[in-house]
């Protein structure tokens, strides 16, 4: 799929007038992975936001137990949309389980432009934050059965 | 304190100008509430962001165990960042400890600035997915500890 058609159906881009989005992808750079490369590594800093426009990726992660697979991401879609905005460390892993297309946008241009104001990069950003507060809601929801759980497990005789 | 002397000392104002802190002052409306009383309550529909300027307030949930207290807020300092960008309910309630004076930024004003483009209201959304993705990552390390320790105990004998 091309990076044109892709846009409009990701949720990370909604909003974008069809300018902004001609403009967007004048800043990505396409790249093409045979399917089991390692796209980025958890604990790298972060390079910047994955728009998948064709393939299958699996994310990862590590655990005291062993690497294992939190989620799979179908295209079109997008990874690494974090650390785009707060430039922290890759908290996961991903992987292509398919050959795969993806646009980087780079982190680097990327904070360039919100330093210059420019709107379409604040659209993306502000996308971004609304996801993931509706994330953190869902994760905080998870945390507090957890919670509970080990409370109740610890309780029982 | 004033507003105007408490923005430059909150990380959701970070990066922008005096000028743009004096444009946010003109859209915000101060309040006072004496101590005990309830500012907002769980499940609510947002209705923007609360800067302290003077005072405390403790943020509270309600488990099935009754409601509990999650933490305390100091003044210089916000809460309910989180309904201003993505306007949903309340996920927590939250009570004044003493007499406290807060500056209220209205969710629909402020999703006015954003549509037009507004760069301080911008500036601010950009600060609160930050602060978010960070908080995110802080509640993704927690959840999964929690989750080996349900699985710890699971085992056990």
């Amino acid at each position: 799929m091309l990076l044109e058609r892709a846009v409009p159906k990701i949720d990370i881009f909604s909003g974008l007038t069809r300018d902004q989005i001609t403009e967007l992808c004048g800043w990505i750079k396409p790249l093409t992975y045979p399917a089991g490369s390692e796209i980025f590594r958890e604990g790298q800093m972060p390079n910047g936001l994955y728009i998948l426009t064709n393939g299958v990726v699996g994310v990862t992660k590590v655990s005291l137990r062993g690497k294992f697979g939190l989620a799979s991401i179908e295209a079109p879609s997008y990874f690494g949309e974090m650390g785009l905005l707060d430039g922290t460390e890759r908290s996961a892993g991903v992987v292509a389980k398919t050959e795969i297309e993806v646009s980087l946008l780079p982190f680097d241009l990327f904070a360039r432009k919100l330093q210059a104001n420019n709107i379409t990069a604040f659209r993306i950003a502000v996308n971004v934050g609304r996801i993931v507060s509706q994330r953190l809601r869902d994760t905080n929801k998870k945390l507090a059965v957890k919670t509970a759980s080990v409370a109740g497990i610890r309780r029982r005789p | 304190m004033l507003l105007e002397k408490a923005a430059p000392r909150i990380d959701l104002f970070a990066t922008l100008t005096r000028s743009e802190i004096v444009e946010v002052c003109s859209w915000i409306k101060p309040l006072r509430y004496a101590a005990n009383t309830e500012i907002f309550h769980e499940g609510q529909h947002s209705n923007g962001l609360y800067i302290l300027t003077s005072g405390i307030v403790s943020v509270k949930k309600i488990s099935p165990r009754g409601r509990f207290s999650l933490a305390d807020v100091d003044a210089p300092n916000y809460f309910g960042e989180m309904g201003l960008l993505d306007g949903t309910d309340r996920c927590a309630s939250v009570v004044t400890k003493t007499e406290v004076d807060v500056s209220l930024l209205p969710f629909e004003l402020f999703a006015r600035k954003l549509h037009e483009s507004n760069v301080a209201a911008l500036r601010i959304a950009l600060n609160v997915g930050r602060i978010v993705c960070q908080r995110l990552r802080n509640t993704n390390t927690k959840l999964a500890v929690k989750t080996a320790t349900v699985a710890g105990i699971r085992r056990r004998p």
